[in-house]
């Protein structure tokens, strides 16, 4: 490793180099007798600089190389498994029998329906009002577009049983909405539409933001050019703007779908009942402990992971080049 | 056909205008400047994809002010092409022909027969810009100058009145540029449809423009035909940006068939032009002539269009040499090649220098300094 590092770019041996720097410093001093001579005096001096420039490679530094990398893998290695051993542990621990016994429980296929559901017309909503949104902060610069966004993603950041009780009230039996809505007999408090609203709430910034950033990642000539060809700003909307989008807007309904199935603090606050499967899971911990509660929990994370596999494979480079 | 009057457009910090310019029906017209003249804001203006903080922009003669751009009647073409990726080439041509699937449902028009009454002018369009062979390939699959055909094609298929081409062939390699140039040509000559194209090439300007508006710092400076921006600049600005080098500030005295400009330090040229008092003078490099140096000139036996000199530097341009010597001024001439070796020059060696009093430019407005002093 040393041999090959002492020779020049050029591919001079050492000595040829200390020549080199000799016949430079002379070209220098006698002036350039002849181009050929001042050639080889500059290209000698450059030789003589990178060799002079290059500290021998010793053993610590190739040690200092590898240090790094080796601490990235650490770090990874160590959260890597901090997110799978709960994971890998309520897998191998619920045995498959607790599982199908669960399966067959009429109170836990009931709590997985009206989880799933709840989340989808919570997303379903979310889509319906939230691209728009999306839309609208990615096109347009408007007073008050960062109190917006701000608002926006105010849910991320409160605690969940905090926005529960704002939600309880607003949409309590006692609350604006609840009162407005009470006639048409839509209630809130222990009923689905409560469970929808809470979910909306806390997992509608993951929609709208993720949203926002598949329309900004469009160029936003797109639609010019679409507007050009005789389409309105609308159909531009739909015909340009929303196919080179869907991906992210896909991405951010199943993010927010996810994270609806998995709210308990807001939805426990607005409606214990009918219990979504994080309610359920928690009142069997409660009642029963925690072999009650790890099928349960099995069940809702597979269904999240199917969901999440499903949607990175939809995702993958891969898949987007056979499209 | 279109009309710009007193026209001012705020883009950010960005004024462009006041400006006023027409551009006839059917005219292969050239927008040409520097990068941030404001010459896509002005193309997007016409558009109508920007408003006008001031003025009108009249199309057909007719203000299109509240008129949105998709009726308009223009097409546009981007430097990048920005073909739809989404789309296939014929479902890019056919964008403007075909209306989305959703809206036939509703209006139940979705029968086969109505289903492909758009593909006739899908075809023709496609066959005007030579790319009927990739109408089933992705845009991702083009190569620059196929992209930019298809996005022609995808603009004529509505037969605009207009097209607005924004520096549509900057993108591409020189053979391709050319290839589009001629295919460019062809089409304004078959389809005589009114052209806008903007550009920061002179070659471009030269190459397809009927007339062009040089536009700088969001003003125009000049308009005319590219030969008469080229020959017969205006300002210095116009001078420089049309590839004039030798700009002097001079005092004329007149002559029965010009003048006399006397351009300090003892150098002076006669010019064909007529002009007194003080002037900017422009000498092309392409009208300096060069000969190898003899007494004559050196003695003052030559006529008033020779002087001598000495090369002070060679830098080569492609097929060109450009060479600058030292008159008592700096010149800078430009030679081919094979007659720069012809000459034998090298720095440091004298040469003659003749420069005809045809090649002597004065500019008509003197207000902006020169720079070759």
């Amino acid at each position: 490793m040393s041999r090959r590092d002492g020779r020049t770019a050029g591919g001079s041996t050492d000595a040829e180099v200390a020549a080199g720097a000799g016949m430079g410093t002379h070209g220098a001093g006698m002036g350039t007798d002849s181009a050929s001579d001042a050639e080889a005096a500059l290209r000698a001096g450059a030789g003589a600089g990178v060799n002079a420039g290059r500290e021998p490679p010793t053993p610590g530094s190739r040690r200092t190389r590898r240090a790094f990398p080796l601490a990235l893998g650490i770090a990874g290695v160590a959260l890597v498994l901090l997110v799978a051993l709960p994971v890998l542990a309520i897998v191998l621990g619920t045995s498959p029998g607790s599982v199908s016994a669960a399966l067959g429980d009429h109170d836990v296929r009931w709590s997985l329906w009206v989880t799933v559901m709840s989340a989808l017309i919570a997303t379903g909503v979310g889509l319906l009002l939230g691209v728009p949104l999306a839309y609208l902060l990615a096109r347009r610069r408007f007073p008050g577009k960062g109190l917006v966004e701000g608002l926006i993603d105010l849910p991320i950041v409160l605690p969940h049983t905090a926005a529960g009780v704002a939600l309880l009230v607003v949409y309590g039996h006692d609350g604006i909405l609840g009162r407005l809505l009470a006639p048409l007999g839509i209630s809130f408090t222990d009923a689905m539409p409560g469970i929808v609203v809470a979910m909306m709430f806390v997992s509608v910034p993951f929609l709208v933001d993720t949203a926002k950033e598949a329309f900004v990642a469009v160029d936003h000539r797109y639609e010019q050019v679409a507007r050009t060809l005789g389409v309105t700003q609308a159909m531009a909307f739909w015909r340009v703007a929303l196919p080179l989008a869907w991906r992210g807007v896909l991405a951010g309904a199943v993010m927010m779908w996810a994270r609806g199935i998995s709210e308990f603090g807001a939805v426990v606050i607005l409606a214990y009942n009918p219990k979504i499967i994080p309610t359920l899971v928690y009142e069997r911990f409660e009642a029963f402990g925690l072999k009650a509660a790890e099928p349960v929990a099995l069940i809702v994370i597979v269904v999240a992971l199917v969901v999440f596999v499903a949607l990175r494979a939809l995702l993958s480079p891969r898949a987007r080049e056979r499209r | 056909m279109i009309g710009l009057d007193d026209l001012t457009v705020r883009a950010g910090g960005f004024t462009l205008g006041p400006l006023a310019l027409r551009v006839e029906p059917g005219e292969y017209f050239v927008l040409l400047g520097p990068s941030g003249a404001g010459k896509t804001v002005l193309l997007e203006t016409v558009a109508g994809l920007r408003s006008a903080a001031a003025g009108r922009v009249l199309l057909g003669g007719v203000d299109a002010a509240g008129t949105p751009p998709e009726h308009r009647d223009v097409g546009f073409v981007y430097q990048d092409a920005l073909l739809f990726p989404h789309l296939d080439v014929a479902g890019n041509i056919g964008f403007a022909l075909r209306p989305p699937t959703a809206v036939r449902w509703v209006r139940g028009a979705v029968t086969p027969r109505r289903r492909a009454a758009h593909l006739p002018d899908v075809c023709q369009a496609a066959e005007l810009l030579g790319v009927t062979s990739l109408l089933r390939r992705s845009p991702r699959t083009l190569s620059g100058g196929e992209r930019q055909r298809v996005a022609l094609a995808r603009a004529l298929a509505r037969r605009p009145r207009v097209l607005l081409l924004d520096e549509p062939l900057s993108a591409l390699d020189p053979d391709a540029r050319e290839e589009l140039q001629t295919t460019l040509r062809e089409l304004h000559a078959r389809i005589q449809t009114t052209v806008v194209h903007v550009t920061h090439s002179l070659e471009e300007a030269t190459a397809l423009g009927q007339r062009c508006a040089l536009l700088a710092g969001g003003r125009v400076q000049q308009v005319g035909r590219p030969a008469d921006l080229i020959t017969a600049p205006r300002t210095a600005f116009v001078a420089r940006f049309t590839g004039g080098r030798n700009l002097y500030d001079a005092v004329a005295t007149p002559r029965p068939e010009g003048c006399d400009v006397e351009l300090g330090a003892g150098f002076r040229l006669r010019s064909a032009t007529h002009a007194s008092g003080p002037v900017q003078v422009l000498v092309r490099p392409e009208d300096v002539q060069l000969c190898p140096a003899t007494a004559d000139v050196a003695s003052g036996r030559a006529d008033s269009a020779g002087h001598s000199g000495v090369v002070r530097e060679l830098v080569g341009q492609g097929a060109f040499v450009r060479v600058v010597i030292d008159l008592p001024l700096p010149l800078t001439a430009v030679l081919s090649l094979g007659a720069c070796e012809d000459l034998a020059l090298v720095p440091g060696r004298p040469v003659d220098v003749r420069i005809p009093p045809a090649a002597v430019r004065i500019l008509t407005d003197s207000s902006e300094p020169p720079v070759d002093r």
